[in-house]
């Protein structure tokens, strides 16, 4: 993003005084609207947009009798093989596609950069059949990861069988900037550009995290980290609670 | 420095084109392996419970600088080219984004070096590109890169063995190799990672000695010693944890980045009486 330095201290400055460009409070995101069930072709879908971050997610499940039998390595026919009750475990695959923003490398660094966010975020997720989760960034206005996690974690709710959500509960993503002393929430691609360093907690319902990482080019002390981590779980919390809202008006 | 001979020479058959000396004339030969006693002979052997880091600089010829260092294992090899024109993209802005250098930073398993997944791919897969960009993150808050404006410094780093602890070895010869080059920083880099099975209770310190098998959350901390803040951060959790599990297990971290920390400043002081720059400043 094309800042002047004269801008970012402007940005820098008035988020001290704990007032954002846009008017927000630190630790509040924007208006966000989930719409589901867009595209008929996949199992299911979701899209959010967070601002002017707008993400579209696919959910496919290959429900292929076939191919899960020869995973199994049954010598039995098919109708046997779907007889069998042993789930075979597989890791959600996770795509990330950010070519309507451009074919730059800084888009390509983007893509990757959340597909390895995501990816680990579903890490300990496992499903009898192959999952292929495909997000598509319509629109890019800072905070990628928290609205892609969002949309994916609506998509799953809606693809996945009840039994096996309610073993495991789906994450969520958090992403704290601090810029300064104080720590803001959904940064837009401004304030993402002033910001010193990040945190991005993966959380999932019950308020365990099962990702975490420090992005950015600035060091943190570890109380601030710690702070930052707990700011961050307290906000996927919030985010979950009105998901799971949203979720079940449209069930 | 290298000798130029021709093609069609009557001479004996020796391999004339490999670099055998280090520094100063030592034989590769003569180094001891990763198992023996470590550098430092007042080191105990494998008494003690944590391994020792084995730390070697200015292996690569043609580089600004480099460094390979042992941990148990787990073996890692960077190298630092640069400062050299930076990459310009429709994006950059000429004036604020060139005021400081690029700092891009490649990490690559060998194709031989991974003791459980087999043979890896000669691409870079996702777990690379993210090692790579935890790298990026990690070095750049120490680095000093005002110091050189518009230019980019490469950084690639090639993980010859991966016996564990790999990512956390791959900041500390990362930190090393830049050191090599010359490059100001604020202070040392120095990284170390604790595990912990899926089911257990505590955490361990992570050593390259391949007893890390696959399903076990681990997490890594980068940390500076001397001024006393977190460069980086990483979590891989192969089950769900609570958040002050992270943050003890970020605490745990701290002690063996500190003993990290010393190690390698008393290997960069005791190399200095064999630098060339210092011999010929005194």
């Amino acid at each position: 993003q094309l800042l002047s330095e004269p801008e970012r201290q402007y940005i820098f400055d008035s988020v001290q005084d704990a007032v954002r460009i846009d008017g927000r409070q630190c630790l509040a995101y924007r208006q966000a609207a989930l719409r589901l069930d867009l595209l008929c072709y996949a199992t299911a879908s979701a899209q959010v947009s967070l601002g002017e971050t707008d993400v579209l997610v696919s959910v496919r499940e290959e429900d292929n009798p076939g191919a899960t039998a020869q995973q199994q390595g049954s010598t039995g026919s098919v109708v046997a093989a779907a007889q069998q009750q042993q789930p075979v475990s597989h890791p959600v695959s996770v795509w990330v596609d950010c070519s309507c923003l451009g074919s730059g490398p800084e888009q390509q660094q983007l893509a990757d950069e959340a597909q390895a966010h995501l990816s680990s975020l579903y890490r300990c997720l496992r499903t009898p059949t192959p999952v292929f989760v495909d997000i598509l960034l319509l629109g890019y206005d800072g905070d990628l990861l928290d609205a892609a996690s969002i949309a994916a974690s609506a998509a799953l709710m809606r693809a996945l069988p009840a039994s096996l959500l309610s073993a495991q509960a789906l994450p969520l993503f958090a992403t704290v900037h601090r810029i300064g002393s104080q720590q803001i929430v959904d940064a837009n691609q401004l304030e993402e550009s002033c910001s010193m360093a990040r945190v991005t907690v993966g959380v999932d319902s019950n308020g365990r995290l099962v990702a975490c990482q420090t992005c950015g080019e600035g060091s943190l002390q570890f109380e601030s980290m710690t702070e930052m981590i707990e700011t961050g779980v307290r906000k996927a919390m919030m985010l979950h609670d009105s998901v799971a809202k949203l979720v079940a008006r449209v069930l | 420095r290298n000798s130029q001979l021709p093609i069609s020479d009557h001479v004996m058959p020796l391999d004339r084109y490999r670099n055998t000396a280090l520094v100063d004339g030592i034989d590769v030969r003569a180094l001891p392996l990763a198992g023996d006693s470590p550098a430092p002979a007042s080191q105990g052997k494998q008494q003690q419970q944590q391994q020792q880091h084995w730390f070697q600089r200015r292996l690569v010829q043609d580089t600004v600088g480099s460094g390979y260092v042992e941990f148990g294992d787990t073996k890692v090899l960077c190298s630092v080219h640069g400062p050299m024109e930076p990459k310009r993209s429709v994006l950059t802005d000429a004036g604020a984004e060139q005021s400081r250098a690029q700092l891009q930073v490649y990490y690559k398993l060998a194709p031989f070096a991974s003791h459980q997944a087999g043979r890896v791919s000669y691409l870079p897969d996702e777990t690379e590109r993210r090692a790579a960009s935890f790298l990026q993150d990690t070095l750049a808050p120490s680095l000093r890169l005002d110091r050189l404006p518009k230019s980019r410094i490469e950084l690639h780093c090639l993980v010859l063995e991966d016996a564990g602890c790999c990512l956390a070895t791959a900041v500390n010869c990362a930190c090393l190799a830049l050191v090599d080059a010359g490059l100001e920083m604020y202070d040392l880099v120095t990284a170390a990672t604790v595990c912990r099975p899926v089911g257990a209770t505590d955490w361990q310190l992570e050593v390259g000695d391949g007893s890390n098998s696959g399903g076990s959350s681990s997490v890594t901390l980068a940390y500076m010693r001397s001024l006393r803040q977190v460069a980086g951060m990483l979590v891989e959790a192969a089950e769900p944890l609570q958040p002050r599990e992270v943050s003890a297990a970020c605490r745990i971290c701290e002690d063996p980045c500190k003993m990290t920390h010393s190690s390698l400043r008393q290997f960069l002081l005791d190399c200095l009486p064999a630098d060339d720059r210092t011999a010929k400043i005194a």
